[in-house]
């Protein structure tokens, strides 16, 4: 018997180091996945590199009211907007505060959302259900009023923005880590390691949190993209960053009284929109395939 | 077949774990959370445990062997009841000194598989409960992690694997090194055998004892395998509905059970050369809803000996032979 167990433990020990090259073939043989991975790759290049890459990177502040409204060219490749400047410039430098505001605003939703999750879905009682009923509250107002009604109020600006994706997008997360919680928490390795004499904090960060990371992970990622679709519409609403700062949201905005003539106007910075939130809601999916510990262990099994 | 190294009855003297009158009820929830009735899980159940000893606890699926083990680890918290461990009431007890006294009352998994967290080595869940319990450094936890694989018998190797990597006996030496890294005195091994194939089986309850001498241990048994259980205890309680019915040495439970429950249970163990199981097998249906219990005593629902008097009052835990029975008409 030892000796069958000592052989089957060293084909599992390879197979365990192949495990990461598998989640990564898996990876790059989903398509769609791959597809959305490679727009968000492309969408951080370009925010960093957006001085190199632009062909006038003076134009994100720069008018020449003599060129407005010029149709794609060999010069301008989209075109230019209504004061001049070359649009295919300003989009990628719109790239930067895209990401800024989906990074920041998920990124706090996340940190505020996560802990109140795990804490609430840990801890059976009142205060628990407060804090779900709090979120209950903010999910039950629609998100882009809310956000309205605070960028308004506050004045617009790119932080204002942030902050109201953050206090809007919070709940999302809270409700999920606190369903994913509490069906890990009935999990016997949980109760086991309470059972050890483990301490709550711990069996929270150490066993829940590792386990309910892959939900979390798909959640950011699809996310990101429905934040940045509501930083554009506020955008739109004139509630973003002022001008001339180079947002996409409010370049369309901009571009209304000049369609359907300048055409190539509103359609450059909705190409951007759409392609970026549709990398990170393709990443979202390809990630929850990947992911998932019920389609891993079953591929595992298979093999 | 007592081993040479089990006296058949523990040396008298304080107990090591006493447990009286412990009940653990569940509520039944209706809607709107309200209240329907109680699942008696643990109703009034005493015994006592003897340093060294090892008592098996037995009785059907659901009868309350588990919850028993869980209440006894703090797991559950008991409605009502004592739970004196070393002198020390620990019924009720704040959760950081349960968590304390957890270092010596140890309670081992059915499944020690799913016990493990499926994202952790072996390594690290074995270190888990040195890291909670000791301020050992990371090279004496390792000696001492090291030490324990060992003992039961697993390759160092295997620290480097995960839980599901590793083949069912393997998984419960993994599960009980674990617990016994902290050294603890007692240790309650719930279903410690189920899902094995008999060769494994026979590794794994030979191991029981090779480590309950090493490590001095003191086991609760938990059981529905009474060829196991006549092999491993001492002492046997029989569980029925959340009640203790039949408890006694080993011995006289298996040659002259009292109680009518005890005998059917043995009578369904197969025999090679014997009696047809189904002969002197009457134990029909399933247990009563727990939640709704026959008045008096709550096994005449499915006795054959029930007469008037068990519907109307409830039998204790009284002396009959060898051992105690809890029945009006023992033998």
């Amino acid at each position: 018997m030892t000796g069958g167990a000592m052989t089957g433990g060293a084909a599992t020990a390879r197979r365990q180091q192949a495990g990461w090259q598998r989640v990564l073939k898996r990876f790059t043989g989903d398509r769609a996945a791959f597809l959305g991975a490679s727009l968000i790759l492309t969408l951080v290049l370009v925010a960093i590199f957006a001085p190199v890459l632009s062909p006038f990177p003076g134009d994100v502040s720069e008018f020449h009211t003599a060129q407005r409204l010029r149709p794609p060219d060999a010069v301008n490749w989209l075109g230019t907007d209504r004061m001049g400047s070359d649009l295919l410039s300003r989009i990628l430098f719109g790239a930067r505060i895209t990401i800024t505001i989906a990074v920041i605003a998920v990124g706090t939703a996340v940190l505020v959302g996560v802990p109140i999750g795990l804490v609430a879905g840990y801890y059976v009682g009142w205060p628990s259900n407060l804090l779900m009923r709090v979120s209950d509250i903010f999910l039950a107002v629609p998100q882009i009023v809310l956000a309205i009604a605070i960028a308004q109020t506050l004045g617009p600006s790119i932080e204002n923005v942030i902050l109201a994706l953050s206090i809007t997008y919070w709940p999302f997360w809270a409700r999920l880590v606190y369903a994913e919680t509490r069906s890990v928490k009935n999990e016997v390795f949980v109760e086991s390691a309470i059972a050890l004499g483990a301490s709550a904090p711990r069996v929270m960060i150490l066993h829940i949190l590792p386990n309910i990371a892959s939900a979390i992970i798909v959640r950011t990622s699809i996310g990101m993209g429905a934040t940045i679709l509501t930083a554009a519409a506020l955008g739109f609403l004139g509630l973003g960053a002022p001008p001339p700062a180079p947002e996409w949201g409010r370049m369309i905005a901009e571009s209304r009284e000049f369609l359907p003539e300048a055409w190539w106007y509103a359609t450059a910075p909705g190409i951007a929109i759409f392609l970026v939130v549709m990398g990170f809601n393709l990443l979202g999916d390809g990630l929850r395939d990947i992911l998932d510990p019920r389609i891993r262990r079953a591929v595992g099994r298979s093999e | 077949m007592p081993d040479a190294l089990a006296p058949s009855t523990p040396a008298t003297g304080e107990p090591i774990l006493r447990v009286k009158d412990l009940r653990r009820y569940f509520a039944i929830r209706g809607p709107f959370n309200r209240r329907l009735g109680w699942i008696k899980a643990l109703d009034d159940v005493s015994f006592d445990l003897q340093q060294g000893e090892i008592l098996g606890l037995v009785g059907e699926s659901g009868c309350g062997k588990s919850t028993l083990g869980k209440t006894l680890m703090g797991i559950h918290q008991p409605q009502s009841g004592e739970i004196v461990f070393e002198g020390r009431q620990i019924a009720g007890l704040t959760p950081a000194k349960h968590r304390e006294m957890r270092r010596d009352l140890q309670y081992a998994y059915q499944d020690p598989g799913a016990s493990l967290d499926p994202r952790w080595k072996i390594r690290a869940s074995l270190h888990e409960p040195l890291i909670i319990h000791t301020k050992l450094g990371e090279a004496e936890r390792e000696k001492r992690v090291r030490a324990i694989m060992e003992a039961v018998g697993l390759p160092a190797s295997h620290l480097d694997l995960y839980p599901h990597e590793v083949s069912g006996g393997q998984l419960r030496r993994v599960g009980l090194a674990r617990i016994l890294t902290l050294h603890p005195k007692v240790v309650i091994l719930d279903e410690p055998t189920s899902g094995l194939d008999v060769s494994v089986q026979a590794t794994v309850l030979t191991l029981f004892r090779e480590l309950r001498q090493m490590f001095n241990l003191t086991y609760v048994f938990i059981s529905h395998d009474l060829a196991v259980v006549r092999m491993m205890c001492q002492r046997v309680a029989v569980m029925y509905l959340g009640r203790i019915v039949e408890m006694g040495p080993v011995e006289a439970i298996f040659d002259r059970p009292q109680h009518p429950y005890t005998r059917s249970l043995l009578a369904a163990i197969p025999q090679i050369g014997g009696a047809r199981v189904t002969k002197d097998f009457w134990l029909e249906g399933e247990p009563p809803d727990p939640g709704n219990l026959p008045t008096g005593c709550r096994f005449r629902t499915r006795c054959p000996k029930a007469q008037a008097k068990c519907a109307e009052i409830e039998p204790t835990l009284e002396r009959a032979a060898g051992q105690e029975a809890a029945c009006h008409f023992p033998g």
